[in-house]
């Protein structure tokens, strides 16, 4: 509860509280006059009740005992046990002097005159009452007990509860689902409906309660919070809440198995034991039968694979003779007793085994009777175990969960090289497969390391890896010196392995989230982004402001009650203006905060790209430095995901295709390692990636060129176009089906995917290129994609957003000062000179003839334009809404606008108006 | 959002209760007293009564027996305010077709807890 | 990026269980019956690690993961055996058929997450 609201409530009851004060004064001051007026006494007892109830819910507990003391009196004064004398109504009228203390206090004190009332009052009754007795009073009394059970325990316990409520149950607003519920929020609960009373659908009445259930609760809240689920409905229902006899079992079992994995597993056992059963029924038949003894083994190893996994699960340890690890050991057991009748020249089973297994499945039977009940129970023949030679030796728990993954799987590996090793040395098999099984190992050794932060581990690890790609895709057996290497960084890593003990040294954790942050090159955790983390302090935040939205909703019902009582409509209009103001800042507020929960920082995007880097570099033969510079900016985390591809295929080209060899460096007078550089900033509302390259650069020429052989564009545009235009020829989709031109550096593999799945993002992407200094890249892309700011605007006659993201300026200037060059419109702004193009012509509409000229300078991916319009309304924020139902072809949009007062208005996409722009141009 | 219908004669405590319930996203509707009350239910989809008992006109448990009456609200959940804590009190509100009760003086997290264990 | 992971088991109990383990922790799961239907939902869905049991009927776990090793495209997909067999020659029976990781069953769902965690960085 907000303390606002309470502070709310305090004042509202403060308010009537003088009201019902003036009202009891004059009531005990009529009852002077008329002596033993019921209806006045009455007035006075109902005035005090008022007080009483509505002070302790407005938080007034002080005043609640006091009014309780008086209120008990003049009870007795309406149901005439007691005379209505002066004495009474002095009382009265002194009452009323201290509770307008009380209400002055803030805090919990007695004040003046208290104790002498209450004393005048208590000598007035019958059997003197107590002050401050503080009998709990009625609010202690009330049901409510939410609070942990007396002692606060919180050991945990298991019950079965049996609830039927009666067939009415409904009638009384009761719903037995809201009591499972009820359970369910104190622990695990495992319910399980009881339907044979449901009868046919024929006699079925629907408003009767037919079904009843049983339920075994593990829970730390103690019987009283179990019982105060029920309590409003204990004359609805037949209960029995008891303790289950076996405890520990119990609670380790139904506590942390999750109720739908026990249900599964009973069932599947059911039907796992019907199998045996069936099946060394038919084998006492024909005990040569080996189909029969196959099916009952692997009912057998089922079962016990199914209690190991039951056991594995939970989390504190079973007393030994619980019926879950028996019935494992017994399953177990029988597994062993058949096993070596399987083999194909085996003997057929003997009938004294036939009968072991027999009596073992009876045992089973009664031990997964007992544990389906309740989880627990009483126990079968240790005997029959013994003779099974069934032994508890069943999961061993590690010390830490993570050092034995990496133990159990070092292990493993060394042991599997090591034979790759003997199988190399025995010469007398194919030699791919082992190689292969030998580089599996390495693999997933390197995976280890890496997991438990093991550096050391690396080097002698991609050595071996090194050796077994070339030898592996080769084909040729591995030369003596090759071998030798292999077995030298092998008995590295061993000695490595051998050093880092059981305990797991190393800078190792227990979590990786808390691992020291190494250099990102070294960074490959599995990052997951279908969940979001999410900041504590943005969580945070987000919580105070939908409570400050809360506390103004509050207002709205006020004010609806001010106008109904009629007051005057100024004040409620300024009131209103208030509460309106406050909603609009707290939403705005709210928004802030949702769409930061939505941001993520760029690095998730970024953390793949130094490990594509290396291998790529490593491939190539090329040197590569890689510097990432701005990974804290922050992007929606849609965008993020989907940016992620487009950015390997950019590293990917740079690295390829952009940087020279070595050799091809030094030759150029360069420094024979490349830098790529992957570059996040914010820039102009949106955020900017940049990935650049000192390389060979673009050749225009040689781009030209094959554009036009594939006829993307004609010879003149071609000759007419600036090296920069050139360079965006790259994005054409034809050019990147071209066979790779060596002169172009084949750049042009993808990039029109490229490009389209930025647009896809409302984002722009161009490309700068230098001959011989390198190529860079530039991304940019809108910071969400949910909701961005905008231009109104008007053009034609008609409202359009123009997006902010788009817009690198906007002014107004006389219409002379733009000039007809040709067929094309040029004005100057700051210096430099545009092509305007009129936004109404564009779209087909009449332009406004204003004297002064509107408009907004445009960036369209590498160019820019000027974009002629009527008149600029306002900035504002708006909700893009992308077109369907076949708009989705109206490329110049980019979507639709709802207004504040419900129009609609379209959104321009200023990349495709520029396509427009350019259809225009071409005819 | 769920509906409950607040009867209450006093003012203060109708008006605080239902800044409560509202501030925990419910809707609330208020009524000073029985009759109030059905007049002002007259078919509207309702999920909870939240009602005094001692009122004038109508007092609670009538009204709590004519809303059981009605066939659209024969299952609602009822939950009588009231200041007496006595046993026989309740009794009579279980026979006339109340859920639940809530003694008074009582704090918004109390009537909030009871309200979110009688409403699903 | 989710990642998915394949189960192949037989046992409908240990399928689910498994299945919850992963997703609770927010893995993608998809599961298959035995080997052959292993294979059909590797071609069909593709996967990012795969956990399998060995004793299966009609195609068992070796042959399962000796298939999905012979398809060129999967040499290096992470396979974790979950077995109850818990003998030296199971395990390198294993390891020769192509599998990264060799668990013995039962094993608590923390062992289940750290090592299909760390299988997933050998991909």
């Amino acid at each position: 509860m907000s303390s606002d609201v309470l502070e709310q409530m305090r004042t509202a009851f403060k308010a009537e509280a003088l009201d019902l004060l003036i009202e009891l004064d004059s009531s005990l001051l009529a009852l002077e006059e008329k002596s033993g007026d019921p209806a006045l006494v009455h007035r006075v007892f109902r005035a005090i009740h008022t007080l009483k109830g509505s002070g302790g819910t407005a938080g007034f507990k002080h005043l609640a005992r006091f009014t309780h003391t008086v209120e008990e009196v003049f009870d007795l004064a309406r149901g005439g046990h007691l005379a209505v004398t002066a004495e009474l109504v002095d009382c009265g009228l002194k009452a009323c002097d201290v509770i307008r203390l009380i209400l002055g206090e803030t805090a919990d004190a007695t004040v003046a005159g208290e104790e002498d009332v209450v004393r005048a009052l208590s000598q007035l009754l019958p059997g003197a009452a107590e002050y401050p007795a503080s009998k709990p009073g009625a609010a202690a009394a009330a049901p409510l007990g939410q609070s942990a059970p007396p002692g606060g325990a919180t050991r945990q316990a298991a019950y079965e509860i049996v609830l039927k409520p009666k067939r009415r149950i409904f009638y009384s607003g009761a719903d037995p689902v809201t009591l499972l519920d009820g359970l369910r929020s104190l622990g695990q609960a495992h319910i399980t409906a009881q339907m044979e009373q449901v009868p046919a659908l024929r006699s079925l009445d629907p408003e009767q309660c037919y079904l009843w259930w049983k339920i075994l609760l593990v829970t730390g809240a103690g019987l009283a919070a179990i019982r105060d689920v029920f309590v409003f409905v204990e004359e609805e229902c037949e209960l029995s809440v008891q303790l289950l006899e076996d405890q520990a079992g119990a609670v380790a079992i139904l506590g942390s198995v999750p109720p739908e994995s026990l249900q599964l597993f009973k069932a599947e056992c059911e039907d796992l034991l019907q199998q045996i059963e069936n099946e060394a029924l038919s084998l006492e038949k024909r005990p040569a039968s080996k189909d029969s003894l196959d099916a009952l083994f692997r009912g057998v190893h089922s079962l016990k694979g199914n209690a190991g996994v039951l056991l594995g699960q939970v989390e504190a340890p079973l007393p030994e003779d619980h019926p879950l690890p028996l019935l494992h050991r017994a399953s177990h057991g029988l597994e062993s007793l058949l096993h070596p009748f399987r083999g194909a020249d085996a003997p057929p089973v003997p009938a004294r085994t036939v009968q072991t297994a027999l009596e073992t499945c009876d045992a089973i039977r009664t031990l997964f009777g007992s544990l389906a009940q309740n989880a627990a129970g009483s126990l079968a023949s240790l005997k029959l175990l013994e003779r099974l030679g069934a032994r508890g030796d069943l999961s061993e728990t590690p010390d830490t969960v993570r050092s034995a993954a990496f133990l159990n799987t070092t292990s493993q590996c060394v042991e599997t090289i090591a034979r790759c090793f003997h199988r190399l040395e025995m010469g007398n098999e194919e030699k791919g497969p082992v190689l292969e099984t030998y580089r599996r190992s390495v693999r997933t050794l390197s995976a280890a390391a890496q997991y438990q932060k093991c550096p050391e581990l690396e080097a002698p690890l991609a050595e071996q890896l090194q050796i077994l790609d070339a030898a592996i895709r080769s084909g040729a057996p591995l030369a003596r010196a090759e071998r030798t290497s292999l077995d030298k960084a092998f008995r590295s890593v061993c000695s490595i392995l051998d050093r880092l003990d059981p305990a797991g040294s190393s800078p190792m954790t227990s979590d990786p989230s808390n691992a020291p942050q190494k250099a990102p090159a070294d960074e490959r955790h599995p990052v997951s982004t279908s969940t979001i983390r999410i900041d504590q302090e943005k969580l945070d935040r987000l919580m105070r402001v939908v409570g400050e939205l809360l506390v103004a909703r509050g207002a709205f019902p006020l004010l609806v009650q001010k106008l109904n009582e009629g007051s005057d409509a100024a004040g409620v209009a300024r009131d209103l203006k208030e509460a309106g103001a406050a909603i609009s800042r707290i939403s705005g507020e709210l928004q802030t905060s949702v769409m930061s929960i939505r941001m993520l920082p760029v690095k998730t995007a970024f953390q793949k790209i130094p490990r594509l880097v290396r291998d790529l570099a490593r491939s190539l033969g090329k040197e590569v430095r890689l510097v990432i510079e701005g990974e804290g900016i922050e992007l929606d985390k849609t965008i993020l995901e989907q940016i992620g591809d487009p950015l390997v295929h950019v590293i990917r080209n740079s690295v390829d295709h952009g940087l020279e060899t070595p050799p091809e460096r030094l030759a150029a007078g360069k420094d024979p390692s490349g830098q790529v550089t992957l570059r996040a900033a914010h820039e102009a509302g949106g955020v900017v990636i940049e990935v650049a390259d000192d390389g060979r650069g673009l050749d225009a020429a040689a781009l030209k060129r094959k554009a036009v052989e594939n006829r993307l564009v004609t010879e003149e545009a071609a000759a007419a176009m600036s090296e920069e235009a050139a360079f965006q020829l790259i994005f054409l989709p034809g050019l990147s089906t071209a066979a790779k031109v060596t002169d172009v550096s084949g750049r042009g593999v993808g990039m029109d995917v490229v490009r389209s799945n930025i647009r896809n993002l409302q984002g722009t992407v161009e490309i700068r290129s230098r001959r011989g200094f390198g190529t860079a890249l530039r991304i940019k892309l809108p910071t969400s994609l949910m909701i961005s700011k905008g231009i109104l605007l008007e053009a034609g006659g008609e409202e359009y957003i123009l997006p902010l993201s788009n817009i690198c300026d906007m002014v107004k200037m006389p219409r002379a000062e733009a000039h007809q060059y040709r067929d094309l419109k040029l004005a100057q702004v700051r210096g430099r000179i545009y092509p305007i193009f009129s936004l109404a012509d564009l779209l087909g509409l009449t332009p406004s003839r204003e004297p002064d000229l509107s408009i907004a300078i445009v960036e369209a991916g590498a160019s820019k334009y000027g974009l002629s319009v009527d008149r600029f309304v306002t900035e504002l924020e708006v909700l893009v809404k992308p077109l369907t139902g076949g708009l989705e072809k109206c490329k110049e949009f980019q979507g639709a606008a709802i207004m504040g007062d419900g129009r609609v208005v379209l959104v321009l996409n200023a990349l495709e108006c520029h396509c427009l722009e350019q259809t225009h141009a071409a005819r | 959002m769920k509906t409950i219908l607040t009867v209450d004669d006093s003012a203060s405590l109708r008006q605080m209760t239902s800044m409560v319930l509202r501030g925990a996203g419910y809707d609330v509707i208020e009524a000073v007293d029985g009759v109030d009350a059905l007049s002002k239910l007259n078919g509207r989809e309702l999920d909870m009564v939240l009602t005094d008992l001692n009122m004038p006109n109508m007092d609670g448990l009538e009204f709590t027996r004519r809303v059981r009456a009605t066939p659209q609200y024969k299952f609602v959940p009822i939950v009588l305010l009231t200041t007496e804590s006595q046993a026989e009190k309740k009794q009579e509100g279980k026979a006339a077709g109340a859920t639940a009760w809530i003694v008074k003086p009582f704090d918004p997290e109390q009537l909030l807890a009871v309200v979110r264990k009688v409403l699903r | 990026m989710t990642k998915t992971i394949l189960i192949v088991d037989d046992s409908n109990f240990v399928r689910n269980y498994h299945a919850y383990i992963l997703e609770q922790a927010a893995f993608h799961v998809i599961t298959a019956v035995d080997g052959s239907d292993g294979l059909e939902k590797l071609y069909r869905n593709g996967c990012d690690l795969v956990l399998t049991d060995v004793n299966m009927s009609n195609m068992d776990g070796y042959e399962f993961i000796r298939r999905v090793r012979s398809d060129q495209q999967y040499t290096a997909l992470p396979i974790i055996i979950v077995s109850t067999e818990s003998e030296a020659k199971d395990k390198t029976k294993g390891f020769e058929a192509g599998a990264n990781l060799y668990l013995v069953k039962p094993c608590t769902p923390e062992t289940i997450l750290e090592n299909v965690r760390m299988a997933l960085l050998a991909a």
